[in-house]
């Protein structure tokens, strides 16, 4: 009964989405139908949080009518818009085994994240806040509002608890395969709409992919905050995120502008929408583009079209009782605290290049890419990418100095998440790079 | 390539060797430096000792489960970058074929992980595709905190007294929507019950819900063993 409830909440996502995609991002999407339905389902969820969230904020609880409809105005838009449709050439086929591995890898990774309960955070924060978003509205939820109840956390997810809520709502009260496998969907998605990214930047892209696949965090129970095991907003930002930065990037280079610029804002507030890291996320991604450029008018247009997308989400945010403060900013002045840490930081967020147990040799794969690259003429990607990691990598610095935990077991217990959320659009900037040399050699 | 061969698997056998050296022990420290510099420059935010030494239990043992699982992809990959010319060709370089070689042989084992982790979950009930996740969450307590049910009413408050996490993550799991207040700490074993009653009566912890439950999650722990019960309604 729950596995059915949650495939036709998927369904409805795709459907939602399927006009968005349709209008958005066809090209971007290829001819492939697993990468249309990744894209349509990305997209699907994107829509439906944030309209979900909006109709929160006003006062609703989240309802399963908010995705049927917006799925059956999806389906009659993209009826009524087929003819206008450019044809799309079709895609060369994935070599047989690199098609079985990802196979394989989805199969063993859904029925993972599917066949399980909750757990640990999943459990305790996320599960509650689903339920409750299901019955009350963010202005009413208990665990929004009453600081000593359990699941109250002004910095945990919105976006996909308003997801999950009608799920829970019309799932029996142990189950939970419905929701989990919303979730396992939402991987699926991401893994599909990289494949076909990564497929279609020849050789090289292939073997980036095959890197990817290999990760035990998409299939294994035991890492923490992986795909199936608790970390189940991590996987939905880095679809956001790759996503995003597929949309930037075609913004960067000239191409289709106003599609692309509602693109990149629809995705830019649900990495806002979906937890308060998408929102440093976000402002690294536009950072490093004004650095880069080579056309910076539309990121301010992205930012604000966010932001304005994204103002329920922050006015929710605002009324909720703040926890006490994970960070203490005064630290990255005190001499002292720093000389003590930066050692350990650095040692630790360095080592993450070697968590096998989550991310396989993916890193490795990726140093190597972007070391072989190293004295080619700088393809735009590699350019923009080496300002987002150094982003990314100061703003992983910073915190962890400054964090109120201890650091070193700070790290072991978030690292590899947040890098988690670049990997899927690094690998693609990578490839794009090295595709972008092969050009050059054959000129 | 054929320069390349022997060199591969020298580094095979000595990456194969490393691993199983590795496998041997049960963990693997921080390195002698890291850890001088950390005793000479503490965090600013101690820990107790009993909670740094199991924070450094679960940092080693990861470190060691990285180690392992590196060498023996290294080993791999070397190997079968030194038996196969294609595979070289087909990567690009003997490096890249060496770490996705080395890749597959990681994403294969975490596969073979996954489904032996998921059948055995199948075979214990922690793993359904069925309705019923509880049974497979709570195991031995499922049964219990259905009861609980059927005596705490949905708009009475529930406070957890207790440490074990994953028990008071399954207890507030399963007594959904009532409002769920945690309060973690470890009751003495010598604390009597009406001496936790009298304490909690006293905290205005879910006050403003007209009965208020405790559960106290050493008591459920320790099932018939306990000197303590394990729900106890705090107001009349």
């Amino acid at each position: 009964m729950s596995l059915l409830v949650g495939l036709v909440h998927v369904l409805l996502l795709v459907a939602a989405g399927w006009w968005p995609m349709c209008t958005l991002a066809h090209e971007l999407a290829g001819s492939r139908w697993w990468s249309r339905a990744g894209w349509a389902l990305g997209l699907g969820a994107a829509l439906v949080g944030l309209v979900q969230v909006l109709l929160s904020w006003s006062g609703l609880a989240a309802h399963g009518a908010v995705p049927a409809g917006l799925a059956a105005v999806s389906v009659v838009a993209s009826l009524a818009t087929r003819s206008g449709r450019p044809p799309l050439p079709v895609a060369e086929p994935l070599p047989r085994l690199l098609a079985a591995l990802l196979l394989v890898v989805a199969v063993v990774g859904s029925m993972a994240s599917a066949g399980l309960p909750f757990r640990a955070d999943g459990s305790k924060f996320w599960a509650p806040r689903a339920r409750t978003l299901g019955s009350f509205s963010a202005g009413e939820a208990p665990t929004l509002h009453d600081p000593a109840r359990l699941a109250h956390h002004r910095e945990y997810p919105l976006l996909v608890p308003v997801l999950l809520a009608p799920v829970f709502a019309s799932t029996p009260q142990d189950a939970t395969t419905g929701p989990k496998l919303m979730l396992a969907a939402l991987q699926l998605a991401l893994l599909a709409v990289l494949a076909s990214l990564l497929a279609a930047e020849g050789r090289h892209g292939r073997w980036l992919l095959a890197a990817f696949v290999t990760m035990p965090l998409l299939v294994s129970l035991n890492v923490r905050e992986s795909g199936v095991a608790g970390g189940y907003v991590d996987g939905v930002l880095a679809l956001f995120l790759l996503m995003l930065v597929v949309a930037a990037q075609q913004l960067r280079l000239g191409q289709g502008a106003t599609r692309q610029v509602m693109l990149a804002v629809l995705l830019g507030a649900a990495l806002i929408a979906t937890k308060s890291e998408g929102v440093v996320e976000l402002a690294i991604l536009a950072g490093a583009w004004l650095v880069v450029g080579p056309r910076r008018m539309p990121v301010w247009s992205v930012l604000a079209g966010a932001a304005a997308l994204s103002l329920p989400t922050l006015l929710i945010r605002s009324g909720v009782v703040p926890d006490p403060p994970g960070f203490e900013l005064g630290r990255l002045l005190d001499a002292g605290v720093l000389y003590a840490r930066i050692v350990p930081v650095m040692a630790g967020l360095g080592g993450q290049l070697l968590n096998v147990s989550a991310f396989g040799l993916l890193p490795l794969v990726l140093v190597l890419s972007w070391f072989a690259g190293r004295g080619a003429p700088p393809a735009a990607s590699r350019a923009w990418l080496g300002w987002m990691l150094l982003g990314v990598c100061a703003f992983l610095l910073a915190s962890y100095l400054s964090t109120n935990m201890q650091a070193a077991r700070h790290i072991h217990t978030s690292a590899h998440r947040l890098i988690w959320h670049w990997l899927p659009a690094a690998t693609w900037l990578l490839a794009v790079a090295g595709r972008s040399r092969e050009d050059e050699a054959v000129r | 390539m054929s320069r390349w061969r022997l060199p591969l698997i020298v580094l095979a056998l000595g990456c194969g060797l490393a691993a199983w050296n590795v496998h041997t022990d049960e963990s693997v420290s921080i390195a002698a430096w890291l850890q001088s510099w950390e005793n000479a420059h503490p965090d600013p935010r101690v820990f107790s000792e009993s909670d740094a030494k199991t924070i450094a239990g679960l940092q080693d043992r990861s470190r060691r489960e990285d180690l392992r699982f590196l060498l023996i992809s290294l080993a791999a990959g070397c190997a079968i970058a030194a038996c196969s010319r294609r595979v070289v060709r087909e990567a690009g370089g003997t490096l890249r074929a060496v770490l996705c070689a080395g890749a597959l042989v990681v994403g294969a084992v975490g596969v073979a992980g996954s489904v032996r982790d998921q059948w055995q979950g199948a075979r214990s009930g922690e793993w359904t595709l069925g309705d019923d996740a509880l049974s497979g969450m709570a195991g031995i307590y499922a049964e219990t905190l259905r009861d609980w049910r059927q005596l705490i009413d949905a708009d009475h408050a529930v406070i957890l007294i207790g440490t074990d996490s994953l028990l008071s993550n399954v207890t507030a799991w399963a007594l959904h929507p009532r409002a769920i207040y945690p309060l973690v700490r470890s009751v003495p074993e010598q604390t009597s019950e009406d001496e936790l009653l009298e304490a909690v009566t006293l905290m205005q912890i879910g006050a403003d819900h007209e009965v208020r439950w405790i559960v106290d999650l050493d008591a459920l722990a320790a099932g018939a063993a306990a000197s303590r019960s394990a729900l106890r309604r705090v107001d009349a």
